[in-house]
């Protein structure tokens, strides 16, 4: 991952610059923010900022096709202009800015600094997608991180099988009657991370690598990037909607955080889950905020003072005050300004605001659905940091340790009951339902992206299977139970180059008996379990057996699917599933016992070095898989079969936001 | 052989293992074949393993073996978590091998017992990631601290400094050497 890179890139991207002066310096990285040939949403708000990189005392003027715009922070001719700019920045800004007018509009900017002036021009569109039709009252978002069509096809085969040539059986998701495909790139590269693939959904604009609700800016912290309004916000303000967020991740992870927090730094926890909660609106007063109600997922670590053990707040990831002149702009409380704070029990806030919490899957499915108990707002934090995968939830919840292990994980990372997607989607659905102005609901499989990042295939499709039962709880939503719902199904990018490259050509039994390969190097040399992948015919159709549960019994069949990665790591493979979590444990067998000796978890012999081949990383060399820059599908289902259609044929990810508004504004 | 301005010595456990093990070798300006052992003259110090790092029972709060051993000189086995941000000038040490991707801030899979080990004379530099078992010695820190770079950590070692006399800035990481012991 380079996003963080990527931050201190320059900004001007796609901005037309030019030097007005004749003096031979004059400021460097002058920038105008929105990027150029950015979108809007007619009343759709968006910060403006002009900076630029120089010897002060800085000036800057602006205009909008051709008025003179003030700017609501940052003193002319001075050297600290807005307060909040970088070392060496000077920054002028206009928040909460927003235009009822449709059509192309042109900013034009100066900045000065002692040594001469740069002009720098961007265009931005505004579009109107009201319309004469019944619009959409909920809007659910089902994200599936990282997933690809190979992910999609590969939870089909897993679940359902196939037999002469046809499949035995469809996902949920494949039910959805309008299926497309979406570009992924972000604002400055093809390949984007959850960040702005989230958000170019939410916002219908693009971000940078890293950033979520913000366009790139030079600030001294992550909370005063120029924000631009998300739907959740735009919903809430105009319509009184609310938001749920559910994720089997950490819920400080870039994918939630992008519908609802504004950040120049994904990784800024503290702050994220702080303003969660800051700009929910918890006083429902409907200027501003995101309505947020519902908050389902890992990342309790967030949620506890720095001094608890088990707390991961710091300052550092915190926000300071915010400007003065956002707070106005965006109507935000005075509550919402927001301070460093890690000593803050944000968990005691949270329940002071009104939400209901609860900390497993039991107290989970004790939540009261209906009567004067049920709850209109509902927290759940059902781990430390990311909750477990799919394939260690249910190891636990069978009471069969996974192969290989003497503990399960789940107990491993002190969250022994925790729920599956469905359950939490469930839960949310019951919450949000209660509100009669509808909701804007985002649910993520999260470690999709996850387990193929640490290529552990078996996991990234079990959680694949996970998140499509979660899929049908929100169709079965929006066919039974709110028929003004539009749903649609998607990924925020592909990770890992996923492919199904064949089946196990033999038994599991056959497999463990091969001779050992991790030393077999030579190019010339075939490793054993090389030999023993069925290509083409020998393929066949591998047939898993489904417990009850709807879950594989095990992956470790005879004939077992078999992937690849094509933007993988190095790694070792032996195909057989994991009994962690983990990155390949490379130990002898004299090190595994003088660990369990010494109170370890016994390693399995099937996962030591001498065991699987050694496959070179093609992307990245001792490190984890990374995202690509593949288009990734798109499924979408509403009643309104004229609302889901949008959605066929090859899109932009900005369009995704532009369809599901004119969906809700009635101009699909 | 001698350690020449050591910073981190590793112990390579297998051929495949020094693949990244050279690499971090010539990172770290050692010299190929470099081993060290680091009982003789350190100072002794207490085995703590992870197992008893949190309190027995339904709350999740700190032994009373973990608080007492604060300031205190001690050994612990575990491995080396692979982050996808590196950090600089440590890493974390955990009970098994993980895989952090950017998640969460770069540590959402670290499991809670997860101790930072913190280099003195790598605070500039990432520490190579190594693969299997590692095993430190320092003075072990209890209580929450936040780090420069935003993190917050609650369970540290920092690194002894060898007493190699050529270097007073040194610091010890050693791979555990099962080789060596191998019955074989
Ligand atoms: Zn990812």
């Amino acid at each position: 991952m380079s996003w963080m890179r990527h931050c201190l890139g320059t900004l001007s991207v796609g901005a037309m610059l030019s030097a007005a002066s004749v003096a031979m310096a004059a400021p460097t990285n002058v920038s105008v923010t929105p990027p150029n040939n950015a979108r809007f949403l007619l009343g759709q708000k968006f910060d403006l900022r002009v900076e630029g990189k120089g010897v002060g005392p800085f000036s800057a003027t602006m205009s909008i096709d051709g008025v003179a715009q003030a700017f609501s922070s940052g003193a002319q001719n001075s050297l600290t202009t807005d307060g909040i700019s970088s070392a060496g920045f000077g920054g002028f800004n206009l928040r909460g800015y927003s235009s009822l007018q449709p059509g192309l509009h042109t900013i034009e900017a100066s900045f000065t600094d002692s040594t001469g002036t740069v002009n720098a021009t961007a265009n931005f569109e505004v579009f109107d997608v009201r319309g004469d039709r019944a619009g959409a009252r909920n809007v659910i978002i089902m994200l599936g991180d990282g997933m690809g069509t190979a992910h999609r096809t590969a939870a089909r085969l897993v679940r359902y099988g196939a037999t002469g040539g046809d499949p035995n059986g469809y996902l949920a998701m494949d039910y959805f009657p309008a299926t497309g495909m979406v570009t992924t790139h972000s604002l400055n590269s093809i390949v984007t991370d959850s960040a702005p693939g989230m958000a170019g959904y939410t916002t219908g604009t693009h971000s940078f690598n890293g950033q979520e609700g913000v366009f790139p800016a030079h600030v001294t912290n992550a909370f005063y990037f120029p924000r631009v309004e998300y739907m959740s916000e735009y919903l809430h303000r105009t319509q009184g909607k609310a938001l749920g967020l559910v994720s089997t991740a950490d819920i400080e992870d870039a994918t939630p955080a992008a519908n609802a927090v504004h950040t120049g730094n994904r990784g800024a926890g503290t702050g994220i889950v702080d303003q969660y909660l800051d700009e929910s609106d918890p006083a429902d007063g409907r200027h501003s905020g995101t309505g947020l109600k519902v908050l389902l997922g890992g990342g309790r670590r967030w949620f506890l003072p720095s001094t608890t053990f088990g707390s991961s707040r710091s300052a550092g990831s915190d926000y300071a005050q915010l400007p003065a002149d956002l707070i106005a702009a965006w109507h935000l409380p005075s509550t919402a300004a927001g301070a460093a704070d890690p000593t803050r029990d944000l968990l005691t806030d949270y329940q002071n605001a009104g939400f209901s919490y609860v900390d497993s899957a039991t107290s989970l499915a004790a939540v009261p659905t209906g009567g004067k108990k049920a709850p209109t707002k509902l927290l759940g934090l059902f781990g430390y940091g990311n909750m477990n995968v799919a394939l260690d939830k249910l190891a636990k919840r069978r009471n069969v340790l996974v192969p290989g292990t003497t503990t399960f994980a789940v107990d491993d990372y002190h969250a022994p009951d925790q729920p599956m997607l469905d359950e939490m989607t469930s839960a949310a659905l019951n919450v949000l339902n209660r509100d009669k102005d509808g909701f804007v609901l985002m649910v993520e499989g999260a470690s999709i992206d996850k387990q193929s990042h640490a290529m552990d295939a078996e996991r990234a499709v079990d959680d694949t299977i996970e998140f499509d039962r979660a899929i049908a709880v929100a169709r079965n939503f929006a066919e039974k139970v709110d028929r003004r719902t539009v749903v649609i199904v998607l990924a925020d990018h592909e990770c890992s180059g996923f492919s199904i490259i064949g089946a196990l050509n033999g038994t599991v039994a056959n497999l463990q008996a091969l001779p050992p390969d991790g030393s077999v190097l030579s190019p010339t040399a075939v490793p054993a379990r090389q030999a023993a992948v069925g290509t083409y015919d020998l393929a066949g159709f591998p047939q898993y057996s489904i417990l009850a549960d709807g879950y594989p019994s095990s992956f470790d069949i005879d004939g077992k699917l078999l992937f690849g990665f094509g933007a993988s790591g190095d790694r070792f493979e032996n195909w057989l599933t994991k009994p962690r979590p983990i990155v390949d444990s490379l130990l002898t067998s004299s090190i595994q016992a003088e660990l369990a000796t010494a109170g370890y978890p016994a390693q399995p012999v099937n996962r030591s070095q001498a065991d699987g081949f050694f496959v070179r990383g093609q992307a990245v060399g001792a490190a984890q898989a990374v995202h690509t820059a593949s288009d990734i599908p798109i499924s979408a289902y509403a009643a309104r079969a004229a609302m889901a259609d949008q959605f066929v044929g090859v899109q932009r990810n900005t369009d995704v936001f532009v369809k599901l508004m004119r969906a809700v504004l009635g101009g699909y | 052989m001698k350690m020449r301005a050591l910073t981190i010595s590793l112990f390579l456990l297998t051929p495949l293992v020094a693949c990244s093990g050279r690499d971090a070798r010539q990172a770290l300006g050692l010299e190929q074949g470099a081993a060290t052992t680091h009982g003789s003259s350190a100072p002794p110090a207490t085995v703590l393993a992870f197992s008893e790092i949190i309190a027995k029972g339904p709350e999740l709060r700190l032994s009373a073996r973990t608080q007492a051993l604060a300031g205190r000189h001690v050994r612990m086995r575990g491995f080396m978590a692979r982050l996808e941000l590196p950090i600089k000038g440590g890493f974390y040490l955990t009970p098994q091998p993980v895989d952090c991707d950017e998640g969460g801030g770069g540590t959402a899979d670290l499991p809670l017992e997860s101790v930072f080990v913190i280099s003195r004379a790598l605070q500039d530099r990432e520490v190579p990631h190594l693969r299997g078992p590692v095993e430190v010695t320092g003075t072990f820190e209890v209580g929450s601290r936040a780090e420069p770079d935003g993190r917050t950590t609650a369970l540290r070692i920092v690194l002894d400094a060898t007493l190699d006399a050529a270097s007073s800035k040194t610091d010890e990481v050693a791979v555990a050497n099962t080789r060596a012991r191998d019955p074989k």
